[in-house]
């Protein structure tokens, strides 16, 4: 019974020697080198529970390894509990920052005490020790976002910290969730005032004047605005990294994200988040902060606070009381935090699509995830697809979309005349098809501006405006037939000066027409259903005149059979067997048109063209070939429904947007930078 | 004075002991390591003589934070004095206003109760006598406290306590470990305390000669003796420090 207590005391002393070994200088080299022999990775920390580098503070733990060097949980002799950070790349830059703020005092900032220096040399800043969890866990607690309520206490407390830096002209420069803390206040839950900032050792002066003197990219990718590559350091940097904080509170992830870090960075500088998981008012929150031009971004904190709901009361808890220590499993929040608003907002609802091609997409859709998701060996699958691809072309399966194209397009027509809603003109007219993005988002607010502003003008000066747009017109549409006549007159038949003559008609009542009717949409603001009626009358009238005209100057129109299809096959004659060349008599390289073929041909293309975008006060350019050139395709492809002599009718046509385009008056870009900033 | 036989005993205590040791490590993996419950009620039923009352360590691990272990089957729960060398002060004291024995909790047969000497909810319902503690219990001491109760892992008796109303522990640690007879410290969410970044699972538990770790992979441990590579089993007595790739952690007596 008593050889147990005796086999312990004879291991214990067995044991003191090597203890003091140990202690020694030499054993304790040796058990250094023995503990770092199996691989020295990231991660590991230079000193361990009990180690006393730097005088006063015994080391107790190993915390993270912060931007420029380790972070260690440390008390004092006299049981201070603090965090010291070894800056052991020693550099000026992180040192200098730390200096500078080494006296500020605010209660959402982690209070830096000291700066020391070490036997070996190395710099150790001496801060606060917060207990308490970080955002980044905080994140991790709500894979799918956090209690809107939440998010908004820690983005209060973060913003009156970083406001406080601002105001101290020190830009913080690496916000990220890692570097923001909670600190759990005895028996209360915690507020805003008890979120805590740290690692502003990289903060920076803002100089004035020069803003880009630091040339090496600090800061965590995520975080990063994009003007950092370009070596600029503004606070918007912060305004950025907080609107990255914000979406990522509320939604759970980052805006950007990729494989690489090239790949995010990459992503800041050109991608648009999708801020279709936020509601509002955090979507235009996190849509101006996120901006990618720093002279447009929200730029001070303030605004950013203000712009959020329920602004002035702070008392409002940060983080459930049961808020999850490190390695606890998570708590459920007391009742104070149901989530009450984080709706599922569809930011620009996608404008429904032709039914028929949205099914075609969807199924497509479905069949590819399908296929990508069946476990089957590559090579099975890459036979199975060679074996099908062939088999269609081999069966002559493939004539089977072409024989349905054409029918397909008919009846797209017809949708698109009679049953589209959603793509047709509306105030965001070269947006259509674009992704709904957050660019279109910033868009809207001083498009309406601008907008509401041309439309409440007095009448008097719309008509002044018109008048003068329609001058204008006059005098370009007879340049432009000046040029175009004598290029299309090849052969002497028709006079060119009588083709010119109608060409200038033509032109001038077809311009007038658009420029009319826009100016008549504009101030009524007649939707794009009964627009296209008012354009098919207009259409009508210009093609009278051409009628007219021709008939006035007694001249038949030239055309070249090659440059379209022949008479009869165009889609009136073959399938609705309406011949409205009837009684006409054949020429080579002439034609007089009859009235109906004329109003036909003009009711088409302003019925199907869009033309009043060449008169759109926010068109993108002023004076756009692509626009030109669209109204002339799409002249050309309305006589594959109505036959007219070409190119003559689509040089029309092209005259016509030219000389709106050249009228109409348009936003210029100073003007619209001004707006923007003006709506910011 | 040492008669032959207890000469005999000293030459042999050694391999014996390892023996022993590692019957109980292999027995201790297959209940609480691995998922098997085929004989559960062993964990908490092996016999030790192994005078634990009072011990306490702190465990302090990079990146994860630092835990108080406490042996004993019972702990006294109360306000701490201030002084960390405060020998008649409680197992557990809490920077709060409680008084200075205010509950105790006892550890038996498997289940924990609570007996509070001042005033003391449980779940939010105030309780007078005895209450016996079910994983996720929120107990309630005084006007503020709050404490979590979590058996994290279903084969094993150890328990954790965590502060969840930001009053301070003396000494101050992220949270208590009551062991039982054995805790996991790894990445899985049923560990005693949860690593995240670990890659691997360590078992610490009681040894006759104090606390033994051993682990799924060879970890480096060092501290009073030189460093040893080893699976385990190994003594670690306080002052050791526990390495692998990806962890690293200390112990010390509190």
């Amino acid at each position: 019974m008593f050889c147990p207590p005796l086999t312990r005391k004879r291991h214990e002393m067995k044991r003191s020697p090597e203890a003091d070994a140990a202690a020694a200088p030499g054993g304790e080299k040796d058990a250094a080198e023995a503990a770092d022999s199996p691989r020295r990775e990231r991660g590991r920390f230079l000193y361990r529970t009990g180690d006393r580098p730097l005088e006063g503070y015994t080391i107790k733990r190993g915390v993270g390894h912060g931007g420029f060097g380790e972070v260690y949980f440390a008390t004092s002799d006299a049981g201070k509990e603090v965090a010291l950070k070894l800056i052991r790349r020693n550099l000026d830059i992180e040192l200098r920052g730390v200096r500078q703020c080494l006296n500020l005092k605010h209660p959402n900032l982690i209070s830096l005490y000291d700066i020391r220096t070490d036997a070996a040399g190395d710099e150790w800043v001496v801060m606060e020790f917060v207990p308490g969890e970080s955002l980044e866990q905080a994140i991790q607690r709500h894979p799918t976002g956090m209690p809107v309520e939440e998010a908004l206490a820690w983005f209060r407390g973060v913003a009156a910290g970083v406001g406080h830096l601002h105001r101290c002209g020190i830009v913080h420069r690496d916000l990220k969730p890692g570097n923001l803390f909670l600190e759990r206040p005895a028996g209360e839950p915690p507020r805003a005032e008890d979120v805590r900032i740290g690692d502003y050792g990289l903060s920076k002066f803002i100089s004035t004047s020069r803003r880009s003197g630091q040339t090496e990219s600090v800061g965590t990718v995520h975080y990063m605005a994009p003007e950092i590559a370009g070596g600029r350091y503004g606070r918007e940097i912060d305004t950025y990294a907080l609107g990255v904080i914000l979406y990522e509170m509320l939604t759970g992830r980052t805006p950007f994200e990729g494989e690489s870090v090239g790949e995010v960075l990459m992503k800041h500088l050109t991608a648009e988040p999708d801020l279709s998981r936020l509601g509002e008012p955090y979507r235009s929150v996190v849509a101006r902060a996120l901006t990618k031009d720093p002279e447009l971004r929200v730029s001070s904190v303030e605004q950013m606070i203000a712009m959020l709901p329920g602004t002035g009361d702070s008392g409002q808890p940060v983080a459930p009381v049961a808020a999850a220590l490190p390695g606890a499993t998570p708590a459920e929040p007391p009742p104070v935090w149901s989530p009450v608003s984080r709706p599922p907002h569809t930011h620009h609802p996608k404008p429904a699509g032709e039914p028929l091609w949205q099914g075609f997409v969807e199924l497509t859709n479905t069949a590819r995830t399908r296929w990508n998701a069946w476990d089957a060996p590559p090579l099975l699958k890459g036979l199975l697809l060679f074996a099908g691809v062939s088999g269609f072309f081999v069966s002559g399966a493939f004539m089977l979309p072409m024989a349905i194209l054409p029918f397909y397009f008919l009846y797209y027509l017809v949708w698109a005349m009679f049953f589209d809603t959603g793509t047709a003109t509306g105030a965001t007219p070269f947006a259509e098809g674009a992704k709904p993005n957050a660019k279109r988002a910033r868009f809207v607010d001083w498009r309406k501006a601008a907008l509401a502003a041309r439309r409440d003008r007095p009448l008097r000066t719309q008509a002044r405006t018109l008048v003068g747009s329609m001058i204008v017109a006059t005098l370009v549409s007879g340049l432009a037939a000046a040029v175009a006549a004598p290029w299309l007159v090849t052969s002497g038949s028709p006079d060119t000066w009588a083709v010119g003559a109608w060409f200038a008609t033509v032109g001038v009542v077809g311009a007038w027409s658009v420029l009319i009717v826009n100016a008549l949409v504009e101030r009524a603001r007649i939707d794009g259903f009964s627009r296209r009626y008012i354009q098919l009358l207009a259409g009508g009238l210009v093609g009278a005149t051409a009628f007219g005209t021709a008939q006035l100057l007694k001249i038949e129109l030239p055309y070249n059979p090659d440059s379209s299809i022949a008479r009869n096959s165009c889609v009136l004659e073959n399938a609705f067997d309406i011949d409205l060349y009837k009684a006409v008599e054949r020429s080579p390289d002439s034609i007089a048109v009859p009235l109906t073929a004329s109003m036909a041909y003009f009711g088409a293309i302003f019925f199907l063209l869009k033309l009043g975008k060449n008169a759109d006060y926010l068109r993108r350019k002023r004076v756009g070939i692509g626009a030109v050139a669209s109204a002339g395709i799409g002249a050309w492809a309305a006589s594959f429904l109505c036959w007219y002599p070409q190119p003559i009718g689509l040089v029309v046509a092209g005259i016509i947007a030219f000389a709106v385009q050249i009228a109409s008056p348009w936003l210029s870009n100073e003007e619209r930078v001004r707006l923007a900033k003006e709506n910011l | 004075m040492f008669c032959p036989t207890d000469r005999h005993a000293l030459a042999v205590a050694p391999r014996q002991q390892a023996e022993k040791v590692g019957r109980l490590s292999s027995r201790l993996r297959e209940t609480v390591l691995l998922d098997n419950s085929l004989e559960t009620p062993r964990v908490a039923t092996i016999p030790l003589q192994y005078d634990s009352r009072g011990e306490r360590y702190l465990v302090w691990i990079d990146r994860v934070g630092g835990y108080l272990l406490c042996l004993a089957d019972e702990i006294v729960i109360g306000q701490a004095n201030g002084s960390l060398a405060d020998a008649d002060g409680p197992d557990l004291g809490l920077q709060a206003d409680l008084s200075r024995r205010h509950a105790t909790l006892t550890r038996r047969e498997g289940q924990y109760v609570l007996s509070p000497r001042g005033a003391a909810t449980v779940d939010g319902r105030p309780v007078q006598d005895a209450t016996v503690l079910n994983h996720g219990a929120e107990i309630g001491l005084g006007d503020a406290v709050r404490l979590r109760f979590e058996r994290p892992h279903a084969l094993s008796a150890s328990a954790r306590l965590t502060v969840a109303s930001g009053h301070r522990t003396v000494p101050s640690a992220d949270g208590v470990l009551l062991m039982a007879e054995s805790c996991v410290l790894g990445p899985q969410p049923h560990s005693h305390v949860r690593c995240p970044q670990w890659h691997q699972d360590l078992l610490l538990y009681k040894g006759t000669g104090g606390l033994l770790c051993r682990s799924s992979r060879p970890v480096s441990v060092s501290g009073p003796g030189p460093a040893v590579l080893t699976e385990g089993p190994v003594a670690i007595p306080p002052g050791a420090r526990i390495e692998a790739e990806s962890l690293c952690f200390s112990i010390e007596r509190a």
